[in-house]
């Protein structure tokens, strides 16, 4: 009895085997596939990106209408107008400040300083901080 | 009481008569001219500091300017690169140009945003928006407990938890304590606002990097997409710019 149970677990086990092994085939290629679409993804953007080299954007471009920019880097007197539109009270500080202040905070502004850094650095030089 | 309200109605009214001819100004300005093209209603242009230098952002001005080349073509192969879904997942906001434009304005500006190209660097080697960072969609769906993810959302301003200690853990548990941009192993209470964004509508590059990121837990209510993309963008006649 214990001898036939053996038995039947074994054949058991061997079909499970048999199963499993599909199974792990069936992951294996699925895997294969998910890893094949990342990678034939990744090669159509690098195929693609070589269309815009062909038929680059500015190529076609006046010069006149280039919207690239390159040489758009921001003016003092646009700055000026900038801090005038958006923040009228330290644009009036701003005014009273001597022509060497002014430029550090144009210049400042250019580097990257946020507008609440600007406003400060404004009260701070009015107060002579 | 009643006599302060009417004084304070009378200082609003006095104000809105200071004021709204100064607006009222400035649009007459733009329309004058009859060639500027602003932004939109009521920005001219925005400045956008890029690779640290201030770069201004306009429309070409050029009004027989048409786009041409790679931007300006209707089709591309499907799949790989059919139009998108409007949002890439739930709870993720979907903007346009002006609201774009309000986040380089102050969000981006202040440090509290990130401006997220989220294209392969070739793509973004090519031409980008002004104040845009390149972290590819390669990076950004890497396996959650990736060190480069990990670095990457340090660098967005999310916190690794330390063991906050069993006090700390009953209160969460009994929901004393917020935890909504909490997960068990990060902290994304004080992480920035991203917007991204890849070649456009047609575009499956931003959406990945979306969905990478939400499986970091990166809280979707802190997440942008701005769907227009580069097509847009350049439809729109926006400045762009060449990376260094």
């Amino acid at each position: 009895m214990q001898l036939g149970h053996d038995k039947v677990t074994c054949k058991q086990v061997q079909v499970r085997c048999r199963y499993l092994n599909q199974i792990l085939l069936v992951l294996f290629v699925l895997l294969l596939t998910v890893d094949v679409q990342a990678d034939d993804y990744l090669d159509s953007l690098e195929a693609e990106v070589g269309k815009v080299e062909n038929h680059s954007f500015d190529d076609s471009v006046e010069p006149k209408a280039e919207p690239n920019a390159e040489d758009e880097v921001l003016l003092r007197h646009e700055f000026e107008q900038h801090l005038s539109q958006k923040n009228k009270g330290s644009y009036t500080l701003y005014k009273k400040l001597p022509e060497r202040s002014r430029q550090e905070v144009y210049e400042e502004f250019t580097q990257g300083a946020s507008m609440s850094q600007i406003r400060r650095m404004i009260v701070d030089r009015i107060l002579q901080r | 009481m009643i006599g302060s309200f009417t004084r304070w109605t009378c200082i609003g009214l006095s104000l809105m008569f200071f004021f709204v001819p100064a607006m009222a100004e400035d649009e007459v300005k733009i329309a004058e001219t009859g060639y500027f093209v602003p932004l939109s209603k009521d920005k001219p242009y925005i400045h956008v500091i890029h690779e640290g230098r201030s770069v201004k952002v306009q429309r070409v001005q050029d009004p027989d300017y048409q786009l041409q080349g790679y931007f300006a073509k209707t089709a591309r192969k499907c799949p790989p690169f059919c139009i998108q879904e409007i949002s890439p997942a739930l709870g993720v906001d979907v903007v346009g140009e002006v609201e774009l434009f309000d986040f380089m304005e102050v969000e981006l500006r202040d440090g509290k945003g990130v401006l997220i190209d989220a294209r392969t660097p070739s793509w973004y080697k090519k031409a980008t928006i002004p104040g845009a960072s390149n972290y590819p969609f390669t990076l950004l769906s890497k396996d959650p407990e990736d060190p480069e993810m990990e670095e990457v959302l340090e660098k967005f301003g999310a916190r690794l938890r330390e063991d906050s200690g069993f006090f700390n853990e009953l209160m969460e548990k009994w929901g004393f304590v917020d935890t909504t941009h909490k997960t068990e192993k990060w902290d994304f209470t004080g992480a920035k606002t991203l917007v991204l964004w890849c070649n456009g509508p047609a575009c499956g590059q931003s959406p990945r990097a979306i969905k990478g990121l939400l499986a970091t837990g990166y809280p979707a209510d802190k997440i942008k997409y701005y769907r227009g993309g580069m097509q847009m963008w350049q439809l729109w006649g926006l400045t762009t710019v060449t990376p260094k």
